[in-house]
Order: structure tokens, then sequence, then C-alpha cells
């Protein structure tokens, strides 16, 4: 059963989330910052993490680098769940291999394409 | 008589196997998990081997603190620190990974820093996060400055001293 780690202040961003891909049958990891993001990261090898861009503590951005700066996760695929378009930010993210992207607000159907494509299951 | 909650517990440790063990729960607290264990004396011929101890395992605190008690449940004054990642729980098992550096107090209140080199091997060798291992210094060097004013984390302080 593929893991996902889903990094996003919005508590109800991650229920929503959460409830979607556990109906897909994923194994969903929670956090309700990027601290704590990178801390589940010491101890589970998720295969694909949904992360936010704008957050307090550690903004997305941040957590990216250091996800990409360990071997561990420098390839796991990372699809940005934000409400950010400025291009330096989209830029910055391709650098270091964001998978996707989903805009908020999102429809959680197309979401778990993009989710499903970045695991290469079928549709 | 009731018998008490186990939390089991597995933690990852660098170039060892994954540790897996059971404690006793003492108490569940916002952030904090208290277990007690009695330790092993064929580990540790050493005094403290027999003693019961109190694990203090902090969600959101990048270090754990073992205190040694007495028979009579009094504090020894040995505790053991150690660098780990913020403790996950999910149904009475909690992970975490050992991030190797850690302090041995001294009844004296002395302390010693643990497993430098080792450390720096598990950095060098990138089985440690960059951002983990900064947050092991970190948490040491915000205790080093604790004990030197002759203090505890406030928890462990309370747990122990009552």
């Amino acid at each position: 059963m593929p893991k996902i780690l889903v990094v996003d202040d919005e508590p109800d961003v991650v229920k929503l989330v959460e409830f979607r891909m556990q109906k897909e049958g994923f194994e969903v990891l929670t956090a309700g910052d990027g601290r704590t993001g990178l801390g589940i990261l010491e101890t589970e090898k998720p295969d694909l993490i949904i992360l936010d861009i704008m957050m307090p503590l550690m903004d997305g951005m941040e957590v990216l680098r250091q996800i990409r700066a360990h071997r561990a996760s420098a390839r796991v695929p990372v699809i940005m769940l934000t409400a950010k378009t400025a291009s330096v930010t989209v830029d910055e993210a391709r650098q270091l291999w964001v998978s996707d992207y989903v805009m908020k607000p999102f429809d959680p159907e197309k979401l778990v394409a993009k989710v499903k494509k970045a695991l290469k299951l079928p549709a | 008589m009731a018998q008490a909650e186990t939390i089991r517990f597995e933690i990852q440790r660098y170039k060892r196997p994954v540790d897996v063990f059971e404690n006793d729960l003492v108490a569940r607290l916002p952030g904090l998990l208290i277990t007690q264990f009695q330790v092993p004396i064929i580990e540790h011929p050493d005094g403290i081997g027999g003693m019961l101890a109190l694990r203090f395992d902090f969600t959101e605190e990048w270090y754990s603190v073992i205190a040694f008690l007495n028979n009579d449940k009094s504090p020894a004054g040995h505790y053991r620190i150690t660098a780990q990642s913020p403790l996950r729980e999910e149904r009475n098992l909690c992970k975490t990974s050992d991030l190797v550096l850690g302090m041995e107090v001294r009844p004296n209140s002395n302390y010693i820093i643990t497993g430098e080199e080792e450390f720096c091997a598990a950095v060098e060798e990138g089985w440690m996060r960059v951002y983990a291992a900064a947050n092991a210094r970190e948490a040491l060097r915000k205790l080093s400055a604790m004990l030197d004013e002759g203090r505890l984390p406030q928890e462990v302080m309370d747990a122990v001293c009552g």
C-alpha cells in the first residue's frame, strides 16, 4: 500500500486529503507544519509527499529544500498544494523536482489523479 | 491488580538494527509520553543496572530523557539524554530515530557529551539529515545550558522530584 505524507497547516485541508487518499487505499501520514513533516521523515519513508507552500514556522519551499537535501528522500515525488502562483516559486520548485501542482481551492478528484500519475498507478 | 498499559517503541539507530522494546505507560500528557522500565542488570553492570527508570519522550522536542531512580523511587541523580526525532505515537506504537548525540548526567551534576565521532560519521555518510543534525545539536545546546544552571526540563523535574 503506497504511503503518502500530507503536510499542510490547514486542518480541514489535511482531513479532506487524508479522507480522500484513504478511500483510494493509500496509507496516509499527516503533519500540520513543515517541521513536523520533516520529523516524520526521520522514521517514515513515504512514497509521495503532498506539500503546502504557504505555512507558518517553515514554508513549503524550505521544507522541499530539506527533503531534496537528503538521499533518502531526494527522489520522492512531491505534489505542491498551494494558492501561491508566483512564477519565481514555480521556477524554484521545478528545480527541486516537484512532480506536479494543485491550486487551492482544489478538486479532490484531480488531486487523486495527479497522485496516481506521480506514483505511476493506473487512473 | 490491573496490568499496566504497555507502549511499544521502535527506534532507528545508526549502524544498528531497529531497537524494539516495550515500556509501561506512566502518563500521556500533551506533547509528552512518560514510560517506565527496569534497567537490565546484565547490560549495565555500572550501578544503574536493576534500577527503575523513567523515560520522557517529547512529541515536539528533539530529545528524550531517561531518569534513573533508587529503590525508594527517589532520583538517583543519574540521567541519560539522547538527541532523537520528535516522537510519533500511533495506537501505543512509538517511533523515533536516535540521532546519536547524547549526554550522561552524573549524580554530582557533571555531564559528558557522548557520540560526537559517530554523530559526525552519520552526517558525513548521509545517514542523518542535515536538518535533523542541526536540531540534535540545538537540543543538546539547550539542555547543556539548562544543566549549567542546575536544571532539567520542567516536566522531568516535576515527575522525578514530585
